[in-house]
């Protein structure tokens, strides 16, 4: 008899249900992953990805209905088999990691309870005398922690735990579901080094969902391409790579950003003219002690920068590198404990001092697409808002409202108007954020990760009009971002930013090419196609 | 605006998509519409005695008379026009007074969230009915009475939900966005901030009909209310002065306690609705239901259906 594999789909198809029926999300998907196989799922967000690994074990949430095909998880048929015999198949024949580690773990519970607690259901077994120990182990994670709590772990190391805890029964396949898409890129390399290598130990099959080609690029054996709920293209990398068939597939590989040094850049040379943005020692600190002058956290610590008019100053980091609360003093919405901010050469107004019509240097452009427009107002409302305050508003909104929409490309302007943000893409809300930060005709654009929740391939769209509206409005735009390719394509200058710091600092091209720091080589090399896969072997842990 | 038309549109197709709701929609109106239309309907003056005393259901006294020989259909009427607008009434401050509690929490924070926040915790650990019985002793007997002291003792527990709920879409993005812009802190909390919180303002005001009809009641009963006033209220305590119960005149105390259940009965039917706004959960179990599952989510396993 053959191996059966590990997993095997056929015909799957999954709906939710609405006010008029059973709407379909994933409709006859076939996929089938090898014991030991390393498959990707690839897709933008809404094309069912999340839907079908969800089904695999049956975790799908009210209203999701699985209406059609077969799941069959080493053989155990999952979709007629009762509820008792699916829960014994989760955790030991196959088990999912998730993408928020915050949520997965209970929080009031330590780690090496939590662990021992997915040991308990193979009592008997061989495996459940495995320790918690070993398994911190077994994900580099140094044992004495088994006694912490979640929260007491970053990012990074959470997730290895839910890895851990997913491994511990040893199961035949497992399912990552964006495990790093919140963790910066060195963490998220890391984690996939640990992954890699476990896998040619233990021998488990890997499913992992991503919107990141360049990562199953570098982890895995065969990737399948969904869109709007079927799987067009199924390949083996270097066949994907080479030779990608279908013409979806070819339009997100050109999407896909790289590194590339060798393309016309903007970069201008910096303008002798009055800086719009000058920070002097820029300090800002967290749970200060009242007496000793200690802080519990230094957010940002001694920076001083310079924006000249129409730059793109990129600010690159990870997360908790201090960047957003960089961004968030400079536009005046929290304060700093120490320090100068000069914007237009006069301090940032506080948002409790603000005043209809004042001139504004900054305006700030937020990262949540989803949650930075008000759910219940139109997009015409948000625009109004924005335009009335400005300076000089009040005459002919309506005019400037559709003149906004117009330069962000959202035409033409009264299909938009009476929409509300849940009936827009995130790209198109994107462009709504952007064109409210330009109601007050600032100087200075402060864009918070204005792309990182979009998918790949609007990502560049919105960055490219970011670079036109510079060029066509003389703004100069502070990008902050974790992502050094995007600061690369659109930015003349890059920041590099470590512990509240800075590092690193100089033209686009040469930081990128030529990185002096330590740090900037380190978050380059974890950049997903960036490494060839022999490397990934040496960097193996020693275990 | 805004709110009617998105919350409008959804809270119409749950409202009446759903049988219980349509129940509890039919109970509540024709209570309001009869007791509304009472000068018109109702057969007697309800404080005249206008037959025997204590004379059970007949033709010419529907629901009898009471132990003054009152027509308890009369006084069930006009009672019921007496409760329900003084209930409302309740309802209706307490909401407002924990809204503005909250919303000036959510506004200012720092000393003045904190003074707040002592306040209405003072106001939950004091014992409700004790300080209830008290100060209704020492003010005057009625209506307005009983509204001053029932919105005094319920107002505390909304502004703590509320405040909770205010502080949390505080920290969304598009607070800070329109703070970005340059809105009054006013403006973005009435107009970007209330809105979103409509289907717990809704749930909360509707449990405040709830307790505000049981607490009136249960005041008067213990005849803290004004004696004269005929409500459904001072209806149980004369039943239960004259001593009804001994002598089997059931249909003095059951006419107005069924009266006082099935209001809190229908309220408590819409508030499932009212509930489902705020709580998706809710809403995709009754889609599940919809759509052929019989119980949905008791396994929390994705159910399968096969069209074979």
């Amino acid at each position: 008899m053959t191996e059966q594999p590990a997993l095997e789909i056929s015909n799957l198809s999954v709906g939710y249900a609405g006010e008029n029926g059973i709407i379909p999300a994933v409709e006859d998907v076939s996929l089938s992953i090898a014991p030991g196989e390393f498959v990707g799922l690839a897709g933008e967000s809404g094309c069912g990805k999340s839907t079908i690994v969800q089904s695999i074990l049956r975790l799908l949430r009210a209203p999701g209905v699985i209406t059609g095909g077969t799941i069959r998880i080493c053989g155990n048929d999952v979709l007629s088999s009762n509820d008792d015999k699916v829960r014994a198949l989760r955790w030991r024949t196959a088990s999912i990691v998730l993408q928020n580690s915050l949520t997965s773990l209970n929080p009031v519970k330590r780690i090496g309870w939590q662990l021992q607690e997915v040991l308990d259901r193979a009592k008997g077994s061989e495996t459940a005398r495995r320790t918690p120990a070993e398994l911190l182990e077994m994900v580099d994670i140094d044992p004495a922690r088994l006694r912490a709590f979640p929260h007491q772990l970053s990012g990074g190391q959470r997730q290895r735990v839910v890895i851990a805890m997913a491994l511990a029964l040893r199961p035949a396949l497992v399912i990552l579901d964006e495990p790093t898409t919140a963790l910066d890129v060195i963490v998220q390399q890391e984690i996939f080094v640990t992954v890699k290598a476990l896998q040619q130990r233990m021998g488990f099959a890997v499913l992992l969902i991503t919107h990141d080609l360049p990562l199953l690029f570098d982890v895995a054996d065969r990737i399948a391409v969904m869109k709007d709920g079927r799987i067009v293209e199924s390949a083996t990398v270097e066949d994907f790579r080479r030779n990608p068939r279908h013409p979806y597939s070819r339009v997100l590989i050109e999407a896909t950003p790289r590194l590339n040094l060798s393309a016309p850049g903007s970069a201008r040379p910096p303008s002798a003219a009055h800086p719009v943005l000058e920070t002097a020692h820029l300090r800002k600190t967290y749970g200060d002690a009242p007496w000793s002058h200690a802080s519990a956290l230094v957010a940002v610590d001694d920076v001083s920068l310079r924006v000249a008019p129409s730059e793109i100053v990129a600010i690159v980091g990870a997360s908790g590198s201090g960047k957003s609360t960089l961004g968030r003093m400079v536009t005046g919405l929290i304060r700093p404990t120490s320090g100068d901010i000069l914007l237009d050469g006069r301090p940032p107004v506080p948002v409790s001092q603000r005043r209809k019509g004042q001139s504004r240097a900054a305006q700030m452009v937020f990262q949540d697409v989803y949650g930075s427009l008000n759910p219940l107002h139109t997009i015409g409302h948000h625009l109004r808002r924005a335009v009335i305050s400005a300076p000089g508003g009040g005459r002919d909104v309506a005019r400037r409202v559709d003149d906004l929409l117009t330069e962000v490309g959202l035409t033409p302007p009264s299909n938009y108007l009476d929409r509300r943000p849940h009936e827009l893409s995130g790209g198109q809300r994107q462009r709504v954020g952007l064109a409210r930060a330009l109601a007050a005709k600032p100087k200075l654009l402060v864009a918070d990760e204005p792309v990182s929740m979009l998918d790949v391939s609007i990502r560049r769209d919105i960055l490219s009009l970011i670079a036109r509206l510079r060029d066509e409005q003389g703004v100069a735009v502070l990008y902050i971002t974790h992502d050094v390719i995007s600061a690369g394509y659109i930015a003349d200058r890059i920041v590099v930013m470590h512990r509240g710091q800075i590092v690193e600092e100089g033209p686009a091209k040469a930081v990128l090419a030529n990185p002096r720091h330590d740090y900037t080589r380190r978050l380059i090399a974890a950049v997903p196609g960036g490494i060839a896969p022999a490397d990934v072997a040496a960097l193996q842990p020693a275990t | 605006m805004a709110l009617i038309d998105t919350f409008g549109a959804r809270a119409r197709r749950q409202m009446l998509g759903s049988v219980p709701v349509a129940v509890g929609l039919v109970i509540l109106g024709t209570l309001i519409l009869v007791c509304a239309l009472a000068p018109w309907i109702a057969p007697y003056h309800p404080t005249r005695a206008v037959g025997g005393i204590n004379e059970p259901p007949s033709l010419a006294h529907l629901f009898g008379t009471t132990g003054q020989g009152q027509d308890v259909l009369s006084q069930f009427l006009y009672g019921g026009q007496n409760t329900l607008w003084v209930a409302f009434a309740i309802a209706v401050l307490t909401t407002l007074i924990a809204l503005v509690v909250a919303l000036t929490s959510a506004y200012f924070r720092g000393w003045v969230d904190d003074a707040l926040t002592l306040v209405s915790n003072v106001f939950l650990v004091i014992p409700g009915l004790p300080l209830v019985v008290v100060l209704a002793a020492f003010l005057p007997p009625g209506s307005l009475t009983i509204i001053i002291v029932l919105t005094l003792t319920g107002w505390a527990f909304g502004a703590r939900l509320f405040r909770s709920q205010a502080l949390s879409l505080r920290e969304r993005e598009f607070i800070a966005a329109a703070e970005d812009v340059g809105e009054s802190r006013w403006r973005i909390v009435a107009i970007e901030l209330l809105p979103n919180m409509g289907s717990v303002v809704a749930a909360y005001f509707v449990n405040q009909v709830i307790f505000a009809i049981t607490a009136q009641a249960s005041l008067e009963f213990l005849g803290l209310g004004n004696g004269g006033q005929v409500t459904w209220g001072t209806m149980l305590f004369w039943a239960q002065n004259t001593s009804a119960l001994i002598r089997g005149a059931w249909w003095t105390f059951v006419v107005p306690g069924m009266a006082i259940a099935l209001t809190a009965f229908s309220l408590a039917l819409i508030n499932n609705a009212v509930d489902e706004l705020g709580n998706p959960r809710l809403r995709a179990d009754r889609l599940l239901r919809r759509a052929g599952f019989r119980k949905p989510s008791a396994s929390l396993m994705t159910p399968v259906k096969r069209n074979d």
